[in-house]
C-alpha cells in the first residue's frame, strides 16, 4: 500500500525526470494523488510521462482548440481555460481524453467527452482522495524509474561536501 | 487567521526584513513554537504516559511500549533497542543502522503489530510501514554521557552534572519521518484530531516521548534512578542536515503560516499600552535566564561561536536598557523591539522570542493558524499586468540579481542517487548541475519576469510559455501570503543552508543550535521540557539552562 503522500511525491520527481516543467510536474503530482485516492486509473499519469510534444492551442470564442501538444502540458492549460469560463475545448487527439478529465476532474468540473470534444457539464467540488491505495508494482517501478533521472550518482566528495557532515559520531 | 478575538496589535514587521536568510538563520524558540504548543496541549488534556511492556535484557537491548489516550484517541510509541558496532555509529542520512527505532503508533498495538514493528522498525528507509504507522525515528546513543550516566548509576552515585550539562541528552535522533514516507499514514489521517491538527505535532510527540525512554533506558542499565532534575536537564538530540533544507521552500502556505502567527504575536504584545507588574518580573526573571543560556551555550563552529559572543556582550547592554521608568512607560514592548535595532540580528531575534514569552492569553490561540490545508493555486484569469505589478512589488530583490554570474548561480541543490536526500554542490565544480533540483525560485521568477507580456490573461500567456506555470503560482502566492517566499537567492555562494535549518528547527522549539558546517547541525529539544508525569507544569520553559 502507498501513502498519498508518497503517490504525489513520487508523481512529482517522475514528472521532473521526464523533462516536464516544474510547475506541471506538481500538478501531475496532484492529480495522482486525486486519481489514485478516488479509484482512477493512474496509467494515465504513466502515460503522461512518455511525451513531452510542445503545446498548440487557438483559443477561440468560448472554445479552446488543442492543435498538438502531450497531454501532461495540455492538460493544466485546458483547466485554465475553464476556470478562465471557457466551456468547450477540442482535443488533438482522443488520446489525450484520459488525463484531461482526471485534471479536470480534480479541479471539481465535470465534464462530458465525446471524442475529441470536451464540454462542461457541471461544476462541483472534487471528491476528497483517501489512501492508502495499492498502486500495481509496474507502474511504480515504471515512475521510479523516470524519478531516477533526476538523481545525482554520489562520489567521495558529494558524499562528504554534500552533506556537509562527518563520518562517525561516537560522542 | 481564525483566533476570533482580534486583539489591538501593531504593523507587522515586513517580510523584506523577516524573511532574509540572515534573519531567518537567528531564529530562537517561542513559546509558539511546536514542541511547546504540544506541551500545553497534553496538559490541558490531563494525560497519563502509562509503559505497558518493557522487555529489555541487562544491557538495555530488547524493545518497550509506551502509551497515552491524547484527544481521544490512543497512541503507543514502541521503542527498539539494538546493539550498534561503534563503527557503524552515524548521524548522517548514510547510516543504514542505529542504536534504538521507533513508531509511533495509530492505537494500542497487539502482539504481532509489536512483532511487525520491532523487525520493521531497525530498517527505517528499507522497510515499508503501514498507514497505522504515524511516525518513523532512531536514534543514536551519545555513547560518552550515556556511559557515563550508566557508569554512575551502577556505582550509587548520580552522574556528573557538568557532563549532563555539556552534552544535555542521552540520544540524539537523526530522523524523524511523518507524513507518508515510506507507507506510513498521511497527515491527513490525523490532522483533524484533537490536539495533532497543528504542524508536526505527531513528531513532536515521537520526539518527546523517546526523550523518556532514553530516560527509562539510562535507568534500566544502570540499575537506579536517575535525580528528576538531572531527568529534566536530559532533553533529546537532533542531528539535522539537508534532508529538511528544501521543505520551507517546498510548503509557501505553511511557512507563510507559520511566519505571520509569530508576527502577529509579536505585533499584539508591542501594542501592549502598559505592563503589569507581574509581567515586569517575568522579563526580568527571562532576561536573567537568557544571560545564563548564553553563557552555557558553547559551540566549535567559529561562525556560530562569533554570533553567540556578540549576543553576549550586547545583553547586559540590553538588560540595562530595561529599567523599571522603561519597563513602566507607554507601550513597552514596543519601544523594547524599536529600539534593539542598535543590537545584532541575532539579539535582535532573542529579543523578539523573549517578549512573546509572558503573554500566552494574548498570543497561545494563534498558534490555531499555523497549519494549513491548502496549496498554492494558480488563478488564469488574472490580467499579465497585474502579475507584472506584483513582480515589481515584490520580486525586486530576485530581478536585481545576475544568475549568469558564477557567484550568483554558484551552488545548485540535487537529490543524491545513494539515499536520495538533497544535497548542495558546487556548480563550477562537482557534475550533476544537469540535474538540478529546482529551488531556484529567484532566477525562476526573473526568467518569467523577462518573458511576460503584458496583454492578455496569465493562462494565455502559459499556454504559449508553459515553462513559467510554477513561477506564476509563486508570484500569485507571494502576493496573497507575503512571509511565504525566502528572499535571498537560495543557488547563491552566499546562501548557508544552516539558516533555513535553523529557522524550521525554532519553530520545532529547537535549542543549542550546534552547526557542524554550513549544512548540518545539531540542536537539544525538550531540554527542560516536563517529563511524563509533570504535564501540569507545562509551560515555563522557554530556553534552557542548567537546572542541576
Amino acid at each position: 500500500m502507498r501513502a498519498l503522500s508518497e503517490i504525489g511525491a513520487m508523481v512529482h520527481k517522475a514528472a521532473l525526470g521526464a523533462g516536464l516543467p516544474l510547475g506541471q510536474a506538481e500538478d501531475l503530482g496532484r492529480v495522482a494523488i486525486y486519481l489514485a485516492g478516488t479509484g482512477g486509473d493512474v496509467d494515465v499519469i504513466s502515460a503522461a510521462l512518455k511525451d513531452h510534444t510542445a503545446p498548440q492551442v487557438v483559443w477561440e470564442d468560448q472554445k479552446l482548440r488543442v492543435t498538438a501538444g502531450a497531454p501532461g502540458l495540455v492538460a493544466p492549460i485546458i483547466v485554465d481555460a475553464f476556470a478562465m469560463g471557457i466551456t468547450r475545448a477540442e482535443l488533438a487527439g482522443a488520446t489525450q481524453a484520459g488525463l484531461v478529465r482526471a485534471f479536470l476532474a480534480a479541479a471539481g468540473y465535470d465534464v462530458i467527452i465525446d471524442g475529441k470534444a470536451v464540454s462542461l457539464n457541471a461544476k462541483m467540488p472534487p471528491d476528497t482522495p483517501v489512501g492508502p491505495v495499492a498502486i500495481a508494482e509496474s507502474i511504480w517501478t515504471g515512475w521510479a524509474a523516470f524519478a531516477a533521472k533526476t538523481y545525482v550518482p554520489a562520489s567521495a566528495a558529494s558524499r562528504l561536501a554534500g552533506a556537509g557532515a562527518g563520518l562517525t559520531d561516537n560522542d | 487567521m481564525k483566533d476570533h478575538a482580534s486583539p489591538t496589535q501593531t504593523a507587522l514587521r515586513p517580510p523584506e526584513d523577516v524573511m532574509r536568510l540572515r534573519r531567518m538563520g537567528a531564529a530562537f524558540p517561542t513559546r509558539l513554537s511546536f514542541l511547546r504548543t504540544l506541551m500545553r496541549a497534553l496538559a490541558a488534556d490531563h494525560v497519563q504516559v502509562q509503559r505497558p511492556i518493557w522487555d529489555m535484557d541487562a544491557a538495555g537491548f530488547g524493545h518497550a511500549v509506551y502509551t497515552l489516550r491524547f484527544g481521544g484517541y490512543d497512541y503507543a510509541l514502541v521503542a527498539v533497542s539494538s546493539e550498534l558496532a561503534p563503527q557503524m555509529r552515524t548521524d548522517r542520512v548514510i547510516a543504514s543502522a542505529w542504536d534504538t527505532s521507533y513508531v509511533l503508533y495509530d492505537g494500542i498495538p497487539d502482539a504481532s503489530e509489536i512483532s511487525r514493528i520491532i523487525a520493521m522498525a531497525p530498517q527505517q528507509e528499507a522497510a515499508r510501514f503501514t498507514a497505522r504507522d504515524l511516525v518513523l525515528s532512531r536514534a543514536n546513543k551519545s555513547v560518552r554521557l550515556f556511559d557515563h550516566v550508566v557508569a554512575a548509576l551502577r556505582a550509587g552515585e548520580q552522574p556528573d552534572p557538568e557532563k549532563i550539562r555539556k552534552t544535555g541528552y542521552l540520544m540524539r535522533t537523526t530522523a524523524v519521518y511523518g507524513n507518508g514516507k515510506f507507507g506510513i499514514a498521511d497527515r491527513a489521517c490525523i490532522a483533524d484530531r484533537p490536539g495533532m491538527g497543528g504542524p508536526f505535532m505527531a513528531e513532536m510527540l515521537t520526539v518527546w516521548l523517546i526523550r523518556g525512554f532514553t530516560h527509562d533506558l539510562a535507568e534500566h542499565v544502570g540499575g537506579a534512578r536517575l535525580s528528576r532534575a538531572a531527568k529534566r536537564q536530559l532533553g533529546i538530540g537532533n542531528a539535522t542536515g539537508l534532508g529538511m533544507a528544501p521543505f520551507l521552500v517546498n510548503h509557501p502556505l505553511l511557512l507563510d503560516a507559520w511566519m505571520q502567527v509569530r508576527e502577529t504575536a509579536l505585533a499584539r504584545v508591542r501594542a501592549i499600552p502598559s505592563l503589569e507588574t507581574e509581567q515586569i518580573e517575568t522579563i526580568y526573571r527571562l532576561v536573567a535566564r537568557t544571560a545564563q543560556h548564553l553563557v552555557e551555550w558553547n559551540v566549535p563552529d567559529p561562525i556560530a561561536a562569533l554570533r553567540i559572543e556578540t549576543m553576549r556582550r550586547e545583553w547586559p547592554e540590553f538588560a540595562a536598557t530595561l529599567t523599571p521608568d522603561a519597563l513602566m512607560a507607554a507601550t513597552p514592548i514596543d519601544q523594547i523591539i524599536t529600539s534593539s535595532a542598535r543590537w545584532s540580528v541575532d539579539t535582535q531575534e532573542l529579543v523578539a522570542a523573549l517578549v512573546l514569552e509572558p503573554f500566552g492569553e494574548l498570543i497561545d490561540g494563534l498558534t490555531e493558524c499555523m497549519a494549513t490545508p491548502f496549496i498554492p493555486e494558480l488563478d488564469p484569469a488574472m490580467a499579465c499586468a497585474d502579475l507584472r505589478a506584483f513582480i515589481d512589488r515584490d520580486w525586486t530583490w530576485a530581478c536585481a540579481i545576475d544568475y549568469d554570474q558564477p557567484d550568483d548561480c554558484a551552488q545548485f541543490w540535487y537529490v543524491s542517487e545513494e539515499k536520495l536526500e538533497p544535497r548542495l554542490g558546487h556548480r563550477q565544480t562537482e557534475p550533476g548541475a544537469e540535474l538540478e533540483t529546482p529551488l531556484d525560485i529567484g532566477r525562476q521568477v526573473k526568467a518569467l519576469a523577462v518573458d511576460l507580456a503584458l496583454d492578455g490573461p496569465v493562462g494565455q500567456f502559459l499556454a504559449d510559455y508553459p515553462q513559467h506555470r510554477a513561477a506564476v503560482r509563486r508570484v500569485q502566492t507571494l502576493a496573497r501570503h507575503p512571509y511565504a517566499e525566502i528572499r535571498d537567492n537560495l543557488i547563491g555562494v552566499d546562501c548557508l543552508p544552516i539558516d533555513l535549518l535553523r529557522c524550521k528547527l525554532a519553530f520545532f522549539g529547537a535549542a543549542k543550535f550546534d552547526p557542524k558546517s554550513d549544512r548540518w547541525t545539531r540542536i537539544t529539544l525538550a531540554q527542560g521540557a516536563p517529563l511524563f508525569d509533570e504535564l501540569e507544569n507545562a509551560d515555563d520553559w522557554w530556553l534552557p539552562v542548567a537546572l542541576i
